[in-house]
Parts: C-alpha cells; structure tokens; sequence
C-alpha cells in the first residue's frame, strides 16, 4: 500500500509547495476519527504541538488544507506519527487511513489547480517554484482556442466595411466593444483571458448579425470596394469569379488564401442563395459566413509538426503571426508579418524574436495595447465608476484624471527605463489645462481639479508636462488622483481594496474571498478618522486574520481624501499615514510612516519586480503562469533587470519564450 | 375578483364569427387548449429592479409596517381592504392575485449595490467571478421553453450598452446575455417575421445558419479533443439558432399576428420609453409563445442601476437617490424612488390588463402567468440582505393564495426564511421543484432555506 503512494507523493508535494490552501472535499469519515484517536492529543486547539493544530480537520471533515494533509500523509507514512511513546495505530489501521487521504489530497490538488487557473486566482500558484530554476525546462502554454477580443474585433469591423462601423464614442459611454465579443472576466483580472471566453448562444446570435450587417455593408454599403463593385456588376458571372470573391474575403478576413476544400464548401452555399434570393444577398451570405468561420471568431494556437521529446510542438507559421500581431497590437499582422509566414521565416524564435523587436520599435503601434496593460493592472481606468453625492462638490473629472494618468503611463514607456520603480514613485505628474476640462455640468461645482493634484486653484497651467505639484507629493500611480479616486467610495477612502491591490498585485499574495457570515459596517462616528473606525471593526482576531493582510497597506494612502488631495489633517488632527508590510521577505517587511516610504520600499524590491512579471505574463499570455512557466518568468525577470528595466525587453522576453511559441497538446500533471 | 368572465364558448363563437378571425385564429389555440382539456405552462414574469426595495414602500398604507426586528412571528394580512401604498397603486385592480412578502432574508448573496446573479440565484456570484448555477428564470425557462427557453431585457444606465451579463445564468459559470436595447431585441424575436418569413433575407440567413452549422462540425472534427467544449458552444448555438428559426417559420402566423411593431420608443434614449418597449415585448413574446419566461432586468448591476427617469420628470440618478433614501429632512428621494417604482409597477399592470383580455382555457392568459417583483439589491442601497421583499402578482391557476401581505419572523428567528425558499416554490409550482434552491446562508438553519414555502400555497 505504502509503496504505490511513493510517486504519487512526490507529485503531490510539488502541488502541494504550490497550493497551500483550503479545499472543500468529499471526506472519508475515518480520517478524522482517526485523527481525533491518535493526533488529538498533542494538536489540538489548546495544545499545538510544532504549531500544528488538526482541529479544523477534525471537526470539519469537509474541507482540508492541502499542505497540512500532505504533512500528516508524510508523517504517518513515515511512522514519524504518532511519536514513539504515544499509542500506536495497527498497520491495518494505518494503511486504512492512508487509503483514505490519498483520494483527498488527489481531489483536494485536482480543485485547487482549477482554481489557481481561473483569472484573479493566479497567485495561488507558489511564487518560491515559478522562480526556482526546474531540472528540465520544458515550458508550454497548452493547445488552445483563443476568442477574438472586442478590441480586435473592432479593428476587422472597421477595415471590412470601410467604414468607422464600430467607433470609441468619448464621454459617450460608448466604447467601440461589440457585445458578441463582450469581456467576461471578473474584476480585478485582465480581461482577456483566453480561458474565460466561449462563443455560446445569446454571443453567437449576436455575432450571427452583426456578421450579417458588416457583410451587407461590404457588399451594398457607402464605401463598397472597388472589387466587389466590379464582381456585381459584370455579368455573366462564374464559379471562376464567385471563386476569386471567396479568396478576396479569406485573405482580408483571416489573412490566408483558402483551400481547395474550403472553397468546394462554399460553392454550394453560393450557389442554392444566389438560386433562390439573388447575387448580392449571395454574396453577403458568402462573406458572413467566411467572418464566422470558427477560425475567424477564435485566434487558433494548435501549434504543428512532430512533438519534441516534452511533447511540444511549435506554433504554425499562420498561427504565430497572429499570435505575435494579436499581443501588441489590436490589428492584423502587417504586411512583413504576412510576408515572413509565407517565406518560412516564422519557423523558429529567433524568427519570432526579429519580428517582435520589429513590432516593438513602433511606440505608436504597440502603446495601445502596452497602455492597456498598465490600465487593467492599476484598474485606475474605474475611476469614472465611483459615485460622488452632491453633498461635496461633485466635479470629479474622471475622465480627465484617467487620461492624465495615461499620459503619464505613456510618458514612462516612452522613456522605457525602469518602468515599474517609475510607475510606483515618479513625484511628477500630467494635468490637463483646466479651460480643456470637459463636463461643463460639473464645472458649475468646481472650477478644476488642481487641488486634487497638489497645485494651487488659480494655478497658470504650464505647456511643459509632466510637472511636480508644489503642494505635498506624489510618489507613482498609486498616489495619482485616478487611482486614488478609484479606489475610493462616496465618501471615503477605500483603504481595505487599496490594501488588497498591493496584496495582490505587488506581492503576489492572496486574501480570501469575503466570508458569507461576515456583517462588517463602519461606524457612522463623524468625530472618528477611518483608521479608527476600521480598528473598531476589523481588529476582532476573526476579522484581523485576513485584514492584516491589507489594512496596514492600504492605510498609508490616507495621506489623501477621497479626491485625491494631498492632506496632512484629518479632522484638524495631524493625519495618521504609518502602516506596514509583512510577507516575510526581509527586503521588504517593516513599518512604513507614510505611503512615499512604502512605495520606495516595493519599488527596490526584486519580489515585487517579480510579482509585476507574473502580471506582464498572464496579460500577454492570456491565463495564469503554471509551475511549468518558471523557466520563462525567471528568464523575463533576468532581462528586465539587464535591460534596466525595459519593458519593451521585458515583453520581448516572453513573446520569445518557450511558453508563447510551444503549445502542448495535452497538459499531464507530469508536465507541471 | 376582477376577472374577465368571457367564456371560452362565448369567445370561440364570437370571433369564429367575425371577420377578425383570420388574425385571432392563432389566439383560438390557446382556449381550445382548455377544451381538449391540456394545460399550458405556467408562464412566468420576473421583474428585477435595479439596487433597493425599502421594505416600507411596499407595505399597504392600513397595515401598520412593523422593522424586522419587530418580527417574532409568521403573520398575514389580507389585501382586501388595504390601502395600497404609492409604488403597488398602479396594480390595484389586481389586489385579490397580490401577494407581498416581507422578511426573507438572502444573506448568501452578500449584498452592495448589486447582489449580482444573486436575487434570481441565491448565491454570492463574487461580482461575476464564480456564477455558482442556474438562476431560478433560468430552471423554469429550460423546463418549458417556447420558441425560445428565456427571454432576458434590461435598461442600463449607459445607453449606449447593447448587451450585459449582469442577472440571469443558464448553468454553473454562464451568465445568459441581458439584451439592453429595445430594437435590437425586437429584431430578435420579430426581426424575421416583421420582414416577412418569406422574405429573400430570411431565406439567405437560413441557408448561412446551416452552413455554419457544418462548418463548425467541420472544424471540430479536425481539432479533436482541442478546446471541444468550446467547438461544442459555437455548434450548439448555431443548432439552437437554426431550431428557433425553425420554430420560427412553423409559427410565423401566430407570431406575426403579435408582433408589436418597432415604434419610436423602441430606439429612444429615455429609460421609460425603453423599459415600456421591454414590457411590451415580453408581453407580446408570451402571447405569441416565443417564450414562457422572462426576466427585465431595470438596471441591474453596477454601475448600470445608476439610471435618470428623465421619462418622470426625475432629474437625479438612482444612486444618488438611493443615498437620499433615509434622509430624514428631505423625502424628496423617497418619493422619486416611490414614483420609479411605480411605473415598474403600471407596466407591469399593463401586462396583466393585456393577458386578462386573452382567453385560454378555463379562464385567461393571466391565469397562467406569475409575476414576480423584486429588487437586485435587498433591502437598502447598500444592502447587506438581512430582508428582501418580494412582490408576486397572479395565483397560478389557483395554487397561490393571494390577496395577502405575508411577514416573515426575523432573521434567525424560528420560522425565518431566505429567498432560496420563494424560489423553490416557483419552481414549485413550474414542477420543477429541486428541494433546496441556491446556496446556503451558513448562519441559518438549512431548513429555512427549503421550499415551498407553504404559506404561499392553497
């Protein structure tokens, strides 16, 4: 019994290293009574001998923790349990109760993998294993169907009909974003997730009409091209020249001549519409049904050729030029990228590496979508979400605050040098000249938003950007009036989400979802500070187990009100800004007296850096790094760092990494 | 009662009769359906409005409202003689099929601004991050499907926004698409019919919904085992599209004969023009048997529940509305909440007024429709779901008591119970009755979560 458990263990300890976490689990009733018989009595709540209490999987045989499961399953295997001189098990009983866990823990890791692949769970995954160098590098990202985000969609949308038919509509709400394509992904996560996305029936039916509307224009619009004109007018017309239509739509659509097979399908479609409703509603059906091909809705990432000895293949030629025009850019591969597909020189990475530099050298061309990235990793792009009641001047100028803050994520870019100590602590910030300001409704309220940026009311707005605030100071995004406003609610600070964000996104850590059960509100005291209404709520051991996760990160950044201004009272007191960072990692754990010292601090840390990678990886990966990424992550971190902290090296690194360009048609635990 | 009394004899006589009979034979087989004896689906309305229903807003005016901690015990009123309050004034004539329920709790969604999938799902959907299962619209929707299984309309507060997924799922993790713009939904349903089911158009889609169908199959049997759920998707949708399309042309009289015609409220700005197109085709969608379901989602979600009822003369959004709810010096955020409400609920009574004037079986279209009303969010504007009202209107064809004020026992207390539980029970009466509906409130006893609740039954 014992010795068919060996491999298997050693599968489960490198999960188990990875996933420490909870489990809710279908429990063989004999685990915990045996637990209870010979574990209770050293590690119990009142006696918790190597700190190790087993009375949550003793009484609630439901759910276990991964990593405590796999201690006691290595401890009884091993007879290191029960101690010598505590009373002993039968073998009987003791293969009975290995028996028993094994399912467990197979279950309890097969759910946590799950988990940790969803978007907003990709911390789950050991930051220890993805930066420990693995024995055999053998990174992939597994076979897959990527849906079209509405941002690429968009673009064919617009190049098809010639027309500005799906358009970005400022101040409007409206963004561009057709709902067939509609994000899905939960808050706080990159919205374009290759996992979450699915063509299914209320999206289908959708697309089936606006498929059905782009062709229409295409064949009967303003700005029918020039090719098609002739095809309807000439007459008569062959399977010659219905033949030359559908090549004409495939190379447009998804850049790539069809095959002989393909195009003998589409002959009898053509042929029975035309037969029964005429040449144009033919020709339109035609070019529909080629926009919804599956190919043409889900970017394809199969790879081809022979697997090499980890069972990778090599992205195809027509599936890496998408793969490398689709990451930096909303459009089509280019001319050069179509050119080099159909060379054969797409066929190994220093192919894929020429033609990613090439990209990347275009500032204009790549920012769109680098500039979305820092968008969604702030999610200062929610500020224009927050509610302000009139009891305040309600004149946020969300709008403004989000585009300064581009332009100063730009600016960085641009500059492509040390961006994420930049992002964290550039004192200097973007600010619009106030008679630009839109909104005039909220104008009426406030004259401009300089107070909220450190400069005085009657400021003379300076050409020269980006400028330093004479009053206070800014230290980064983070103290930006976007972020800040974003994080923020109608009337207070946000300091427990601030605190999650930095949890989560500079530390790589984890906060459990909000407990069912939990009936937090902050009292209404106006006489009290929000430090000190938290303190009277989230101070409770129950509630401080996870809230010293985030409270001391957050409550620095009460250096500002809810607007952003910098302040240094609260209630004619002198504002309390101190806080602290635990994690356990040395270069970075201790008090903090305000948030300038606390982003100085993240910003010199090499976890941090390494936690920014993770996120660079899962946007331009498009899913969470998995154990079998570490090659790839410590590759990237090693060249950002040589590179002084580029991020178009950065970028580079992982388009070139075995991760981007392999695809693995089946992932096997072995494989992680 | 105030019930029509047309006989369903008297009806088939006189408009066998008429020279209207051509256009309402479509209509005679819903009371022939009584004649021989088969009983239709129950069809069901829900009517999910956006943030918070306080609970006093709808407490009849001669029942004195008691706060939840005041609640020991179960206790009903009868709705005879009461004194509707301002937001149920509109649905009066309907006050013997009225049943308002107070006191359910439904602490498992969590609570906010939105309970997100919650108010129909009982569970906390994490802000769409973990859709746990079916909503309940869904469950009745998938068990007596019409031409379609569901039909999900909404207003956002940014009107420019075609399609959410902020209310209904169809399954564990699938959101079903809440369609925002009248006309984009009228096209959806009517599109076909109202350019003529024979129509080149039609004929031409027709033909690219079976392409797409074999492309699809296609396309999967060359990736394999690859993404195949995906695959699965797409293929499944495009048969789904090309059955209802079939269903389509097969009941293309009768559902011309109901197509509402797209007027200009169906593409306006204003939020009453379009919720009152939502309303209309919904209407339309039952009578026409396109649906046996649906759900208007007003402004459901957030930030979308942030709509000005310009269309009232309201020139404040409702979240800042909602914050005014309870301030004591000024009701004016009261009352405008009071007159969104009902408008909601006027709508809604012109829906019953239209299936009242339906004959169908023994009695009229209304018979077999349950409407529900409830808010997304609970009980306030930053709700934390300790209550939850409830407005149901009609009563099932006799299995619903209705004409009563009900009021639960306080959360926790014995007899307490959570919207898992009047969920159940319209899964209850659709025959659907899964025992224990959504997730469980770990603070309460399971049994306050079952179903039915059978205080609402006769």
């Amino acid at each position: 019994m014992k010795s068919s458990f060996l491999p298997y263990c050693v599968w489960l300890l490198l999960w188990g290293l990875c996933l420490p976490l909870h489990a809710v689990l279908a429990v063989d009733p004999m685990v915990p009574a045996f637990l209870k018989s010979y574990c209770a009595d050293c590690h119990n709540s009142a006696t918790t001998e190597g700190k190790v209490s087993l009375v949550p999987m003793m009484d609630d045989s439901n759910v276990a923790d991964v990593s405590l499961l796999q201690a006691v399953l290595d401890a009884v295997s091993l007879r290191e349990m029960p101690p010598e001189d505590e009373t002993q098990p039968s073998d009987s009983q003791r293969d009975t109760f290995l028996a028993a866990v094994a399912p467990m823990l197979r279950e309890a890791t097969r759910k946590l993998a799950e988990k940790a692949s969803l978007p907003g769970y990709g911390n789950l995954v050991s930051h220890e294993v993805l930066f420990t160098e693995p024995e055999v590098r053998r990174a992939a990202t597994p076979a897959r169907l990527w849906r079209m985000s509405p941002h690429l969609f968009m673009q064919r949308a617009n190049q098809l009909t010639r027309t500005p038919f799906l358009v970005p509509r400022r101040n409007q709400g409206g963004d561009g974003l057709h709902p067939a394509f509609a994000y899905m992904t939960p808050p706080h996560s990159f919205r374009d997730d290759s996992s979450q996305h699915v063509m299914e029936h209320a999206t289908t039916e959708l697309l089936f009409d606006v498929a059905w509307d782009i062709a229409g224009l295409q064949v009967s619009g303003d700005r029918v091209a020039k090719v098609i004109q002739d095809f309807m007018d000439e007459e008569p017309r062959g399977e010659v020249d219905w033949q030359s239509m559908i090549r004409w739509q495939f190379q447009l659509a998804l850049h790539r001549q069809p095959r002989s097979e393909e195009i003998a399908e589409l002959l009898p479609l053509v042929e029975k519409t035309q037969l029964e409703t005429g040449t144009r509603l033919a020709l339109q059906t035609l070019f529909a049904a080629i926009l919804m091909k599956p190919e043409a809705v889900y970017r394809y990432e199969i790879g081809q050729g022979e697997p090499d000895e980890h069972g990778r293949v090599f992205l195809a030629a027509q599936e890496l030029k998408h793969a490398i025009a689709y990451a930096l850019t909303d459009l089509p591969p280019d001319a050069e990228l179509d050119q080099a597909a159909l060379d054969g020189r797409l066929a190994n990475r220093d192919d894929v590496r020429l033609q990613v530099e090439r990209l990347l050298g275009d500032f204009k061309a790549v920012s769109p979508r680098l500039l979305r990235f820092f968008q969604e990793y702030f999610e200062y792009t929610r500020a224009p979400e927050v509610f302000k009641d009139h009891r305040r001047a309600n004149a946020i100028f969300a709008s403004e605050r989000v585009e300064n803050a581009d332009s100063l994520v730009l600016f960085i870019l641009q500059q492509d040098e040390q961006v994420l100590r930049r992002m964290l602590t550039e004192d200097r910030v973007f600010i619009e000249n106030a008679s630009k300001m839109r909104e005039p409704v909220e104008r009426r309220f406030r004259g401009n938003i300089h107070g909220d940026y450190g400069f005085p009311e009657q400021w003379t707005w300076e050409e020269q950007q980006p400028v330093r605030p004479p009053l206070g100071k800014r230290s980064g995004i983070l103290t930006h009036p976007s972020w800040l406003l974003a994080f923020s609610d109608n009337e207070k600070n946000q300091a427990i989400q601030r605190g999650m964000w930095i949890r989560t996104k500079l530390l790589g850590g984890t906060v459990p979802d909000t407990p069912i059960g939990v009936d937090a509100k902050l009292p209404t005291d106006p006489h009290l500070t929000l430090r000190e209404k938290m303190r009277q709520v989230t101070s409770a051991t129950y509630c401080w187990s996870c809230h010293q996760k985030m409270d001391p990160l957050g409550l620095p950044f009460e250096q500002f009100d809810d607007f952003g201004a910098y302040r240094e009272k609260e209630l004619d007191r002198p504002v309390d800004t101190s806080g602290a960072i635990v994690t356990g990692i040395p270069e970075i754990d201790g008090p903090v007296s305000n948030p300038f010292e606390m982003m100085e601090r993240l910003a010199g840390s090499k976890h941090v850096e390494q936690v920014f990678v993770r996120h660079v990886f899962r946007y331009f990966l498009g899913r969470n790094e998995t154990p079998s990424d570490a090659p790839t992550l410590i590759d990237a971190h090693r060249i950002y760092r040589q590179s002084n902290g580029s991020m178009k090296a950065l970028v580079a690194s992982l388009l070139t990494s075995d991760s981007y360009i392999y695809r693995r048609l089946q992932e096997t635990p072995a494989a992680n | 009662m105030n019930r029509l009394t047309l006989s369903r004899r008297r009806f088939l006589n006189r408009f066998s009769m008429s020279a209207s009979a051509p256009v309402l034979l479509p209509l005679l087989s819903r009371v022939t359906l009584g004649l021989e004896g088969d009983t239709p689906p129950l069809r069901f309305l829900f009517v999910v409005e956006g943030n918070s229903v306080p609970p006093p807003q709808v407490c009849p005016v001669g029942i004195p409202y008691r706060g939840r901690e005041q609640r020991t015990v179960f206790t009903e009123h009868s709705l005879a003689n009461a004194d509707l309050p301002t937001a149920l004034k509109p649905v009066e004539a309907f006050r013997d099929r009225l049943t308002v329920i107070q006191g359910l709790s439904g602490r498992m969604c969590s609570g906010g601004h939105s309970s997100d999938h919650g108010a129909l799902g009982a569970y906390h959907a994490n802000q769409g991050r973990n859709i746990k299962a079916a909503t309940v619209d869904c469950l009745i929707g998938q068990a007596h499907p019409g031409i379609r299984e569901n039909l999900v309309l909404g207003i956002s507060s940014d009107q420019d926004k075609v399609v959410d997924f902020n209310c209904s799922a169809s399954s564990r993790g699938r959101s079903i698409a809440t369609i925002m713009h009248p006309s984009v939904a009228y096209s959806q349903l009517f599109g076909a019919v109202a350019e003529g089911a024979a129509g080149d158009s039609f004929r031409a889609r027709r033909h690219l919904l079976d392409y797409m169908r074999d492309d699809v199959r296609r396309a999967r049997s060359q990736l394999g085992s690859v993404e195949k759920e995906k695959l699965d998707a797409y293929l499944s949708a495009f048969e789904s599209l090309g059955t209802t399309s079939q269903r389509l042309i097969d009941a293309r009289d009768r559902v011309s004969q109901v197509d509402p015609g797209m007027s200009d409220k169906y593409s306006s700005t204003i939020e009453t023009d379009r919720l009152d197109a939502h309303f209309e085709l919904a209407t339309a969608a039952f009578v026409g048997g396109l649906t046996n379901c649906a759900t208007i989602a007003s402004g459901v979600g957030f930030p979308n529940f942030n709509i000005t009822f310009t269309g009232l003369g309201i020139q404040t959004g409702k979240h800042p509305i909602g914050h005014a709810l309870y301030n004591e010096d000024d009701v004016t955020g009261w009352q405008q909440s009071e007159r969104i409400r009902a408008f909601h609920f006027q709508l809604i009574a012109r829906t019953m007024e239209k299936l009242q004037t339906i004959p169908e079986g023994d009695g009229s279209m209304l018979d077999n429709t349950v409407i529900v009303y409830l808010s997304d969010g609970a009980e306030t504007h930053h709700s934390q779901c300790f209550e939850w009202p409830f407005v149901v209107l009609g009563d099932a064809n006799g299995l619903l008591r209705a004409g009563r004020y009900l009021e639960f026992p306080d959360y926790g207390a014995r007899g307490h119970r959570t919207i898992n539980a009047i969920h159940e029970t319209l899964l209850h009466l659709a025959g659907v009755s899964k025992g224990l509906f959504g997730t469980i409130d770990p603070n309460l006893d399971e049994a306050m979560h079952r179903g039915p609740l059978e205080q609402l039954l006769v």
